[in-house]
């Protein structure tokens, strides 16, 4: 079935029955592999974007439900080449090890702090216990997310 | 005495619905028939939606939700649907994934209107309070039974889940016959 | 793989020297090289291109380690460049580069143990090459040059690297080159940013299951319900083959496989599927009926080590403990399930994977198709996550059968519940400990009796791998055969069941260790720090019973008994009595107590202290001390993320994880049931890396040990009851030791 996707801000034509999960969509179709297949079922967190300005897990998503809407992967974070202030926080507080679960739990984190700008250890426990890490780099997730928070916010304060 | 007060408030009841009060074999009936709806509602299909805590429970065993989601999951920002679909995952091919239904979510936390531990009487008592159940009338009640999606997906909710005692015809018919006994509760 | 033992065992027949300096490049090579491309080949890993820039070949696959970081580091730090000068590579399959018991494998935490002495000493004769040539040209003595940013400066002549490659190559190669000391370090020791953390945190790293070949098709695998089984009998084909994209259907030894264009094409074909399964290697296989008979195995095992007459002296102590301690199978469970992409093309093989081993791609590749090892060319690629399990190449030798059949390019991706349930599982473990304590509160002996499942003798397809290329294939063949039936007797103990026990630093006045190997045909193998797993949690459990039957502090205790003039567990021992602020005698404050553990292991020390509270009868690890001596920390911040990334893996371990079967049939399927912890019980860490005059040692693997041990000591200063059986929130459950 053809239809339209909306993708980082792009339109995407692509031809596949709609019951496909938008994760193999976005991997296999439209070539974004940031987006990660971690679990299959929505336990891990991994295949985590943006529909609409709210994080899904893509895996269980069928592509048909969000062909109308924005979708926005970790591709479509930065803005051109300046990269999201929880991108710096990633980076900064070496986050990564394999590093293959973070663009989920990214993801995940900027969707944190739309709602909540300057969020409690207990509102990051609530949000980001849901994205599995096997390294155990939760520690630095936590820090990274404090960062980013203070980044954002002295940004919007300069401005 | 509580009789009495109990008189009182089904004739209050009864005013309200405009109805004549409900004889006592009604009362009976409505009293027998509840006690059947409580076993559906703390069935794990309606429970573990209805919890006693601010955590959604999972599973036949109601367990609390793995991966820490509560009420304050989605008060951060983390809505039920970033998991659960407007259907079960099996619709598109992923066996034992989250199950879905439209409006997948809890009951909001000022009316959270909890299943779990509760006897039936108190069930009972919570279903009516205007104050609890966000202001149901009670045809509003059996409307929601009988026709929201998402509590229609409790019998039928795939996999090897199991349903609850009855049917969501009957559970119809016996909130009905409870409803016509004017909201009587069981002792 | 372990190790000195390891080569021990084989007689060192299985070594081949480490390359260092210019391994493999003739000077004629080099020069002629260098007059093409303006490229000084170096060594075999350090290339200095035309602009100036350093090429490094990293031999080790990076898992999150931060072997990438790690190895720059030491080699921006001797050429004196900044680190973003440095671009790397991953080496391929390469004969000259089996640097690791005659493998290219990351494994043992060896790899900047290892890398730091190779590569400090190449990029060093690097540097010399460079200096020399420029000292040359501009007619000056080398030693009124110095090196930095890239450049070579003597008074007022300076040249770029790129401009001197030519006359480098020209250069002997220094025979002893002069690496930097370490005072005058400017990298190697600091914090820097990790090299690979941008890539990760945009979704541009490439790993294993993100590489495309560009006329590869997909396959998904229909794996059987037990370890082993075949399909018999296959129905819906049909069904299957008429849906989009689907090119075929096959039947293989491993499972059934759907091939199609896309991945998701033939994941959704699979479901028309019906398939009848052979029983497989383990039906009947059950792990509660297992683990009661290592519980109670009484026989004799094979001694390991005996010092003293350790028998005697318990049975003459005044105090004696006995206690029994489990472990149980477990997944690695990595984030990225297993995946590869094959092309087998006629008697030749590529492949791109996400693999520990290039050495062992090679071996069951070649096994799997029947072509000559050296024929099979890997391509590493990042791995979402290894702990051991991508030592072993399984998805890749399926993914070069189904190859064979097709005669294209396969990728080939595993579903998470074929990773959980088809995986080569941490062994399982029964341990006897029986000690005596004198009355001074002195050890006068420990008696250990082992009871695993042996890694050994699941790793055939491994063990095949570490035979030097060149041996014809049957004497080859042979080789391995000779070498399973020792491990089968035992005449070649397993060297990974006792690892951590049988060479523990303790210095008890007398030992016995002895191991009975349990045979199964579910397949065991490494999983981050391998027997040091279970030996850790037994030996620091059962010596802090026997602390408190002596009734002294762990600390006092642990110090009598450990060497501590000057050493590893000297330094650690007292840095982490001062971070946790360790009192004596009070263990336990208000809800919260606390237990204490170390264990050495991969040449490193860590000690940790655990906080631990329990409510609603569940485990919660509060906080987490961590002191760590692992020689020269190259980039301590790495360190630490592997310290923390250690405590949190063997944490999910000691609390929930477990792998049972069922008559075989392996009950955990996917993060649900084999979960690993998340972000709402992770403690805090606080982890204190020490300035050690050592040289660098494991870092990946050591951190996780000790966290079993402290966890279950805090239960125990909080609760009186013993948790000798991992998982621990299970033993809690059903009772516990009072």
């Amino acid at each position: 079935m053809a239809m339209k996707l909306n993708v980082n801000g792009k339109p995407v034509e692509v031809d596949v029955p709609a019951d496909t999960p938008l994760l193999w969509v976005l991997r296999e179709e439209v070539g974004l592999t940031g987006t990660k297949f971690g679990c299959g079922k929505a336990l891990c967190g991994a295949c985590t974007v943006h529909v609409d300005g709210a994080a899904k897990r893509s895996c269980v998503t069928a592509v048909g439900d969000v062909a109308e809407l924005p979708i926005v992967t970790i591709e479509g974070l930065p803005e051109g080449d300046v990269l999201h202030p929880v991108q710096e926080a990633w980076i900064a507080e070496n986050v990564p090890q394999c590093g293959y679960c973070q663009c989920g739990q990214i993801m995940s984190a900027v969707a944190l702090l739309r709602t909540k700008p300057q969020p409690t250890d207990e509102d990051i426990d609530a949000y980001m216990s849901a994205n599995l890490c096997r390294c155990g780099t939760y520690p630095r997730i936590r820090k990274a997310i404090h960062r980013a928070a203070e980044a954002i916010a002295a940004k919007a304060g300069g401005k | 005495m509580n009789k009495l007060i109990i008189v009182c408030l089904l004739l209050a009841v009864a005013a309200v619905y405009g109805q004549t009060p409900p004889d006592a074999a009604k009362i009976d009936a409505g009293k027998k028939a509840f006690l059947d709806v409580a076993k559906v509602l703390q069935s794990p299909r309606c429970m573990n939606c209805h919890p006693s805590g601010d955590a959604p429970l999972q599973t036949d065993a109601s367990r609390p939700h793995l991966q820490n989601i509560s009420r304050k999951s989605v008060a951060a920002g983390l809505a039920c649907t970033t998991c659960h679909q407007t259907r079960n995952s099996e619709a598109i091919g992923i066996a034992n994934g989250p199950p879905g239904a439209p409006k997948w979510g809890l009951p909001p936390a000022e009316t959270p209107m909890i299943f779990q531990g509760r006897t039936p009487a108190a069930l009972c008592a919570q279903l009516k309070d205007p104050e609890q159940n966000g202001h149901r009338t009670l045809a509003q009640i059996l409307d929601h039974v009988a026709h929201d999606p998402l509590v229609g997906w409790g019998w039928a909710p795939g996999g090897h889940r199991t349903l609850p005692p009855l049917t969501r015809d009957k559970t119809v018919a016996a909130l009905q016959t409870w409803i016509d006994s004017g909201g009587a509760c069981p002792e | 793989m372990n190790r000195r033992t390891f080569l021990k065992a084989t007689g060192g027949a299985l070594t081949l020297a480490v390359t260092v300096g210019c391994g493999g490049n003739s000077n004629a090579h080099r020069i002629q090289h260098a007059d093409a491309t303006g490229e000084l080949l170096a060594s075999l890993y350090i290339t200095i291109k035309p602009d100036g820039r350093v090429a490094l070949t990293v031999n080790k696959a990076e898992i999150g380690q931060g072997v990438t970081t790690a190895y720059t580091t030491i080699v921006a730090e001797e050429l004196d460049v900044a680190i973003d000068h440095v671009d790397t590579a991953y080496a391929d399959s390469h004969n000259e580069m089996r640097d690791t018991f005659g493998m290219q494998i990351t494994g043992g935490s060896q790899s900047t143990a290892q890398g730091f002495g190779a590569l400090r000493h190449g990029a060093a004769a690097a540097r010399e090459m460079l200096v020399g040539a420029a000292a040359q040209q501009w007619g000056v003595a080398a030693s009124t040059c110095s090196v930095r940013d890239g450049r070579v400066v003597s008074g007022d002549k300076s040249a770029g690297f790129g401009e001197l490659t030519k006359a480098a190559a020209r250069m002997n190669v220094p025979a002893h080159p002069q690496p930097k000391a370490r005072k005058d370090y400017t990298l190697v020791g600091k914090r820097n940013d990790r090299v690979d953390a941008r890539a990760k945190a945009t979704g541009t790293a490439t790993f294993g299951i993100d590489f495309v070949h560009p006329h590869a098709v997909n396959a998904f695998v229909i794996h059987g319900p037990r370890y082993g089984a075949e399909p018999k009998r296959v129905t819906g084909e049909a069904a299957a083959k008429s849906r989009p994209g689907v090119i075929d259907v096959l039947s293989l030894p491993f499972g059934v496989v759907v091939v199609a264009n896309k991945f998701w094409q033939a994941r959704a074909a699979a479901g028309d599927l019906n398939v009848e399964w052979s029983d497989g290697d383990v039906k009947g296989l059950d792990t509660d009926a297992m683990q009661k008979a290592m519980r109670e195995y009484k026989d004799g095992t094979p001694e390991v080590i005996d010092k003293g007459h350790a028998k005697r002296a318990i049975a003459g102590a005044a105090k004696q403990v006995e206690a029994i301690y489990e472990a149980p199978y477990l997944a690695h469970a990595p984030m990225e399930p297993n995946n590869a992409t094959v092309f087998v093309d006629g008697n030749h093989a590529e492949v791109w994977a996400p693999t520990q081993s290039p050495t062992i791609t090679q071996a069951m590749v070649g096994h799997a198709v029947g072509i000559p090892p050296q024929n099979v060319t890997v391509h590493v690629l990042l791995a979402g996550g290894g702990f051991g399990r991508r030592a072993i190449a399984d998805a890749c030798a399926q993914a070069a059968l189904v190859s064979k059949a097709v005669k294209k390019p396969v990728k080939l991706t595993w579903t998470r519940e074929s990773d959980m349930t088809q995986a080569f599982y941490r062994p399982p473990y029964a341990v006897a400990a029986r000690g005596g304590v004198d009355a001074e509160g002195s050890i006068t002996g420990v008696t250990m009796e082992c009871i695993s499942q042996s890694i050994p003798l699941s790793s055939k397809p491994m063990m095949a791998g570490a035979i030097p290329p060149g041996i014809p294939a049957p004497i080859a063949g042979m080789f391995v055969d000779a070498l399973m039936a020792m491990f089968r007797s035992s005449s070649i103990p397993d060297m990974f069941s006792t690892e951590g026990m049988a060479n523990t630093k303790y210095q008890f006045a007398s030992y016995h260790v002895g191991a009975t190997p349990v045979q199964t045909k579910l397949p065991v193998a490494t999983w981050r720090s391998v027997g040091n797993s279970v030996t850790g949690f037994v030996m620091e459990s059962f010596v802090d019973e026997l602390a408190h039957a002596a009734g002294k502090d762990p600390f006092v205790f642990r110090r009598k008994h450990l060497p501590m003039n000057n050493t590893k567990q000297a330094r650690v021992l007292d840095a982490l009595e001062k971070l946790s602020n360790w009192q004596p005698g009070n263990q336990k404050a208000g809800s919260i107590a606390r237990g204490m553990a170390r264990h050495f292991s991969f040449e490193t020390e860590v000690g940790e202290v655990a906080e631990v509270e329990i409510v609603d009868n569940r485990i919660k690890v509060r906080r987490v001390f961590c002191v760590v001596d692992c020689g020269l920390a190259v980039n301590p911040d790495v360190v630490k993320a592997q310290m923390e990334g250690g405590i949190l893996f063997g944490l999910s371990a000691a609390l929930d994880q477990e792998i049972t079967l069922v008559d075989g049939v392996v009950q955990q399927t996917n993060f649900d049931t084999h979960p690993p912890l998340r972000m709402f019980e992770t403690p805090e860490i606080i982890v204190q890396v020490l300035d050690s005059p050592d040289e660098p040692t494991g870092v990946g693997e050591p951190g996780l040990p000790p966290i079993a041990p402290a966890v279950a000591n805090a239960i125990f200063a909080l609760t009186g009851k013993r948790l000798r059986r991992m998982p621990l929130q299970r033993a809690l459950n059903e009772g516990g030791a009072a």
